[in-house]
């Protein structure tokens, strides 16, 4: 019997009777602080009957080895008792000879189940009944997680961030429990993560703009839109961390589909990013097409010393990877900055390069092209996008630099531009001598419809020009700090945006 | 700290008598006998109130569930707390890289920073159960809950019920 402790009942408040007899004979489990933990054994209690407040005596050795202590409740390893008051109530009972009031921690042998499953300082006092039915002591085990008792997990949880804690209801009954408990829940993480403001400009609309900063500062806060295609979006993510020789920060590229909220992280790219002769980010497109396939493709450019593309990296989300393709264009190609986009079509990216020409590869980066643009002067690189199935670009009249021609490539296997529209662009502003790509720029064609967009002025005001009843439109200002690129967004719907295998 | 013997014990007395500090013993599992400051021993909560209700200071504290290996480690932790508190900026430092040596080493060996974790939570010594939860949690915080079940030796037993609960209250939350 050494190494058992008896549980008495005492009659009531007056506390100088035990009315019962022992009827439980506990393991010794330790009585720490002002909360313990018997271990559930043989308790005369059905579902209904409160325990509260019984009034408990502790024996040991037949001594009272503990003041008295009250039953508060249930705990899943069993009956949890609390030391009532600092105050001893002296205890009149005939076979305890020297009733001591402090030995709380017991020198005795303990079972190994006992020894491994630690102390429990109470706190969870509140847990539904029906852990009753998982019985008495929880099995002997080996295993660390044996020995975690709850408040200890809920110790560790709450130095989780929220995000881990959640994951981790997925864990096991018991820590979805100790989760989803109220009490515990007010020691699981709330700390103030951000805050919420409002910024206001009425040149720009939304001119009312609410934005959310966290605590820290960090966080994926630079997120950089560089391209659209058939729904999806490409973006370069900046990320903390070290610059490189060139004071370029570290990122990497994501595509992400609005309409799902589905966000696909590229790996890096296994070339080092030997940006040194790069005076800015290496340009980057999108390529994707659900007609074809349910995965895309991002092309990066790289640049040699003279500014020509030395080779293309083209990652595929059906295989995950990138892989580098020098250029196979038969001459020296430059990318003009800050200009056009790609444009995904036939399979290939097009690119507009500085001596007036189209590059296209393919997504194998076996097949390339160089498709030559009807001359504009000089007068600043075309835009190209696709309307009606085919590629079509804008750029100006050598002739009449406030003379914008719309040109189709109806024929994807020759070069035959096709002149579709002109337009006087001295109509479009109202007399203003705006230049082609200096005082206004083309945003996109309409995919389907003769319609053409852009955005001119100090307010970078969104146009709509219907080219066959010649009709002018505003869509509304975008405010004087707008940046490139204004990308078009046409919605996906049926496809789920595919990755890896 | 001294430990074990009786003649630690005996010169603990007469430092008890020189400086008016106590000393307490704390004894582990293995009846192992560890004589340490009542300074030191106070930063355990659990000790520190049977200290403060009166009693049973000179018999000593047997701890039935702690190991002596945990406890000479909890003891370190307790003394460099509890005998010296830092009053300039450079003691602050030296405490906080104690801390730090003093964690790092416990996270290369996961199976003791649990046991040194357990005793700091029976014992209540809350500056020494931050510091090893913080390194439990930061150890834990990226993994899957399956890893989580591995680490731990978890059985999973969610049903396909608790499950499709789990799901619902994530997508409303």
């Amino acid at each position: 019997m050494q190494d058992k402790i008896m549980l008495w009942r005492l009659a009531s408040d007056d506390s100088s009777k035990l009315v019962n007899e022992a009827f439980a004979h506990l393991n010794v489990e330790g009585f720490v602080g002002q909360k313990s933990i018997a271990p559930f054994l043989n308790w005369p209690c059905d579902e209904e009957q409160q325990i509260c407040p019984v009034q408990l005596l502790l024996l040991w050795k037949e001594k009272v080895v503990a003041k008295p202590l009250q039953a508060i409740g249930w705990d899943r390893h069993g009956l949890l008792l609390q030391r009532e008051s600092e105050e001893f109530r002296d205890v009149s009972l005939d076979l305890l000879q020297q009733p001591c009031i402090h030995p709380m921690l017991f020198s005795v042998s303990h079972s190994a189940a006992a020894q491994r499953r630690g102390f429990t300082g109470g706190e969870s006092a509140r847990l539904p009944r029906r852990l009753l039915s998982g019985g008495a002591l929880a099995p002997a085990s080996s295993s660390p997680s044996g020995r975690l008792t709850d408040d200890l997990v809920i110790e560790i949880l709450r130095r989780l961030p929220i995000r881990s804690v959640c994951r981790f209801k997925c864990v096991c009954r018991s820590w979805r429990n100790l989760i989803a408990d109220h009490e515990h829940r007010k020691k699981l993480p709330q700390t103030l993560s951000g805050f919420f403001y409002t910024t206001f400009n009425k040149e720009c609309w939304p001119s009312l703009v609410y934005h959310f900063t966290n605590v820290s500062g960090k966080g994926c806060n630079d997120l950089f839109p560089l391209d659209s295609c058939n729904g999806l979006l490409l973006f370069r993510c900046f990320q903390s961390g070290p610059c490189d020789s060139d004071g370029n920060a570290p990122f990497h590229y994501a595509v992400c589909n609005p309409v799902t909220k589905k966000w696909v992280m590229l790996p890096k790219a296994n070339w080092a990013s030997d940006s040194s002769y790069l005076e800015d980010h290496p340009i980057a497109c999108l390529g994707f097409d659900p007609a074809i396939s349910s995965h895309f493709h991002v092309l990066e450019y790289l640049e040699g010393p003279d500014g020509c593309i030395t080779a293309v990296g083209i990652y595929s989300s059906k295989t995950g990877l990138w892989n580098l393709h020098e250029s196979g264009w038969n001459h020296g190609v430059g990318v003009s900055y800050g200009g056009p986009r790609g444009v995904f079509l036939n399979g290939f990216m097009h690119f507009v390069a500085v001596r007036n020409e189209i590059v296209a590869v393919d997504m194998e980066g076996k097949r390339w092209k160089i498709i030559p643009m009807p001359d504009s002067g000089g007068h600043g690189a075309p835009m190209i996008d696709r309307t009606q199935g085919h590629l079509c670009a804008l750029n100006v009249d050598p002739l009449d630099i406030f003379n914008l021609s719309l040109w189709v490539l109806e024929d994807y296997n020759t070069d035959n531009w096709i002149l579709k529209r002109t337009v006087s662009t001295l109509e479009l502003f109202g007399g203003k001598k705006y230049e082609f790509d200096r005082g206004y720029q083309v945003i996109a064609v309409h995919p389907e419809c003769n319609l053409i967009f852009f955005h001119y002025g100090l307010d970078n005001t969104l146009l709509a020009y219907e080219m066959d009843p010649k009709e002018l439109r505003v869509v509304r200002n975008l405010g004087h700090h707008t940046c490139q690129p204004v990308l078009p967004y046409v919605p996906l719907f049926s496809v789920p945006l595919a990755h890896g295998h | 700290m001294a430990s074990g013997s009786g003649a630690a014990a005996a010169a603990a007395d007469a430092e008890e008598k020189e400086s008016g500090s106590r000393m307490i013993t704390l004894t582990s599992n293995e009846g192992k006998a560890f004589v340490v400051t009542e300074a030191s021993a106070r930063q355990s909560a659990t000790i520190r109130s049977m200290v403060d209700d009166g009693g049973c200071v000179d018999k000593g504290f047997p701890l039935p569930n702690v190991d002596s290996k945990t406890l000479a480690r909890v003891i370190q932790y307790s003394d460099e707390h509890g005998n010296k508190e830092p009053h300039t900026v450079d003691e602050r430092a030296a405490l906080a890289k104690f801390d730090r040596d003093f964690i790092a080493e416990l996270d290369a060996d996961k199976a003791f920073l649990y046991d040194v974790t357990m005793a700091a939570n029976y014992l209540h010594i809350q500056g020494l159960l931050a510091l090893t939860t913080q390194c439990v949690a930061d150890t834990i915080k990226g993994k899957t809950p399956e890893e989580i079940r591995t680490a731990f030796g978890i059985e999973y037993d969610l049903t396909a019920q608790d499950e499709k609960e789990i799901k619902e209250e994530d997508t409303h939350a």
